[in-house]
């Protein structure tokens, strides 16, 4: 036993190691410098992912043929295609037999629409304009095979609730053993839709900017720093590194830019009020009002919490949630107030049980919601559920330290971890609203009513 | 002073993927965060000619994305996707299956526990490296090394993981 831990398993390694090539390398590290100067925003539908996209972007709806979605080799914007909505069609159900999946597996990469109607495909990511969610975008992933090593994803888009749809006919596949990406999906109040896909198979930052007409454009992209206009969308790449890639795109215009952030900013949220909200790792906490231009900053925003997540709340009120570190999930350590714009209240959590949480909200009321994924006394993952019901939970009384389960109506009624699985939570006048991916990944679900009862939102 | 990022990448590509495995316990991952390192490396050239150690610059760095990598996969699970993007299988050197219990254990602990065992035993670093490596006082290092092993011990499902040469460094 005195030879497990055996330097034999990292010399083996080494042998095994398979070198890039040197100017790859150098290639990289160019991007990287050009991308030191940029900067900040919002990213609410995100595809965290070995994904190496072999893009496939056709000037029409119908065309397969593989065209590789290219930066604009010059300042204007490339010239649009132009797919036009088309009415959803009605969702024929299908069988899918184990032949199915194996022809599946083995056939050439499927078309975007392909991916959008395979009844075997799922929801990866949902988004809805705050106050209209009519207007909402759905990213649907289609496995290649059953253990989802490999898979490919499709965007759907509407303004009308599905009545009629848009889905551009641009795939990204995720291929096994490759390089480390992400894909940012976003919504804006127009109804046009960016995808922003951070570090493609060029290890380049590729912004598309798809029109509610279904055009499609690759955005010309500005390395210069500059704070978000009122018209632009902001995406933001989920990354806890300084250097973040945070982006503010005109849809219209096809154009984006970094948005001006504080120094080191790890993390950069938008409200629904447009408000921007930073965290940086020297642990200063700011806030925007004006897109960036001005941020007013409070240190102190974390100590001994590694990890810190944002709560969604009014343009006055600034909550953190810390969590504790060396678990998969994010564990709910402690609530952080800022009390007169520099001055943080902590309030610590029991932590028996430990509450695994995701999206956060101060109701218009005052209580603290919390999608709480799992707790400490859930059991093994690969074993039933025990010990306490994940779910929605709010807080009872004013220092945000108890809470309540809500009792969660169809389809989210059987507590299972990770369940509800909410992507949004839009404060309202007098609440919230929850928009949440379904049990079977199918359909998007949301609620008015802190998750009592749910109702339907076609997604394809 | 004065390193060659070409001579250094040649001289010290294969050690650090093999030191990053077994902080990662995924040969591909470990691949890519010392290319990730090296392309920081070649970003900051003029910095990186001037250090005094440049591995140890980039193992440090290596050390921090595998981190960074790792918090992001758990961002992702926060916003609630399914675990089926990032869900490709580790890639292994050719192991024993006692090996390769070891590496797939040592992915369960805490992460701090982690690279402190995996560096220290299997990547043959001294304590004082793993310090410099970590960015923690050379207690920390200790105090993480003999909670690690007892940890590893109990998910091998062993009472306790004897480990020759524990005090060196």
């Amino acid at each position: 036993m005195g030879d497990r831990l055996d330097p034999e398993i990292v010399r083996l390694a080494e042998e095994a190691a398979r070198k890039p090539d040197f100017n790859a390398v150098l290639a990289r590290g160019a991007v990287l410098s050009r991308r030191r100067t940029a900067s900040a925003l919002i990213a609410t539908v995100v595809v965290l992912a070995g994904l190496v996209v072999a893009t496939q972007l056709a000037g029409q709806p119908q065309a397969d043929q593989v065209v590789p979605v290219m930066p604009n080799p010059t300042p204007t914007p490339s010239t649009p295609t132009m797919p036009t909505p088309t009415p959803t069609p009605t969702p024929t159900p299908t069988v899918t037999t184990p032949a199915d999946t194996e022809r599946r597996a083995e056939r050439a990469r499927p078309t975007a629409r392909q991916i959008v109607d395979d009844p075997a495909s799922q929801i990866q990511g949902v988004q809805v304009v705050p106050g209209d969610n009519d207007k909402r975008v759905v990213l649907w992933t289609l496995c290649r095979n059953s253990g989802c090593t490999a898979a490919d994803y499709a965007v759907a888009f509407t303004s009308d609730g599905f009545q009629t749809r848009v889905v551009p006919d641009v795939v990204w596949s995720n291929l096994e053993g490759t390089a480390w990406s992400n894909i940012v999906v976003r919504i804006a109040d127009n109804g046009d839709v960016v995808v922003v896909h951070d570090f493609d198979e060029s290890n380049r930052t590729r912004i598309l900017t798809i029109r509610a007409d279904g055009a499609v454009t690759t955005a010309d992209i500005s390395r210069d720093a500059a704070p978000v206009g009122e018209d632009e969308v902001l995406a933001t790449i989920a990354q806890l590194d300084p250097g973040g890639a945070y982006w503010a795109i005109d849809t219209v215009a096809g154009r984006a830019h970094p948005a001006t952030v504080p120094d080191g900013t790890q993390q950069v949220v938008q409200t629904d009020s447009g408000q921007l909200r930073a965290l940086t790792e020297a642990g200063t906490y700011a806030w925007s009002d004006d897109g960036g231009a001005v941020w007013r900053k409070a240190p102190g925003a974390k100590d001994r919490s590694p990890l810190v997540s944002f709560v969604d709340s009014a343009p006055d009120t600034h909550v953190l949630m810390g969590g504790s570190d060396g678990a998969t999930l994010f564990p709910f350590a402690e609530v952080r107030v800022l009390e007169d714009g520099s001055t943080w209240s902590v309030s610590r959590q029991s932590g028996d049980p430990l509450a695994y949480v995701g999206p956060a909200a101060v109701l218009p009321d005052g209580r603290l919601l919390a999608r709480v994924q799992g707790w400490s006394d859930n059991g093994s993952l690969q074993g039933p559920l025990t010990g306490t019901p994940p779910g929605m939970y709010v807080s009872v009384g004013d220092d945000w330290s108890a809470y309540e389960r809500i009792e969660s109506g169809a389809p989210f009624d059987v507590p299972e971890r990770m369940e509800p699985n909410v992507m949004e939570l839009e404060l309202t006048a007098d609440g919230v609203r929850l928009t949440a991916i379904g049990p079977d990944f199918k359909a998007a679900w949301t609620s008015i009513d802190l998750g009592a009862t749910w109702q339907e939102l076609r997604a394809r | 002073m004065g390193h060659d990022l070409q001579q250094v990448f040649e001289a010290s590509w294969r050690r650090l993927v093999g030191q990053l495995y077994a902080v990662c316990g995924d040969l591909t991952e470990a691949e890519e965060v010392v290319a990730e390192a090296f392309a920081r490396a070649a970003a900051r050239r003029r910095m990186f000619e001037g250090l005094d150690s440049p591995e140890a610059w980039l193992r440090v760095t290596a050390v921090n994305i595998a981190r960074t990598r790792h918090r992001r996969r758990r961002v992702g699970e926060r916003l609630g996707l399914s675990g089926v993007v990032g869900a490709a299988e580790s890639r292994h050197p050719y192991l024993t299956d006692d090996r390769l219990a070891v590496v797939g254990a040592l992915a369960q602990l805490p992460h701090v526990q982690r690279e402190a065992l995996a560096l220290h035993y299997l990547a043959d670093q001294s304590v004082a490296d793993v310090a410099a490596t970590l960015g923690v006082p050379i207690g920390t290092v200790k105090a993480r090394l003999s909670r690690g092993r007892v940890a590893l011990a109990a998910v091998l499902g062993e009472t306790e993981l004897l480990v020759e040469g524990e005090s060196r460094g």
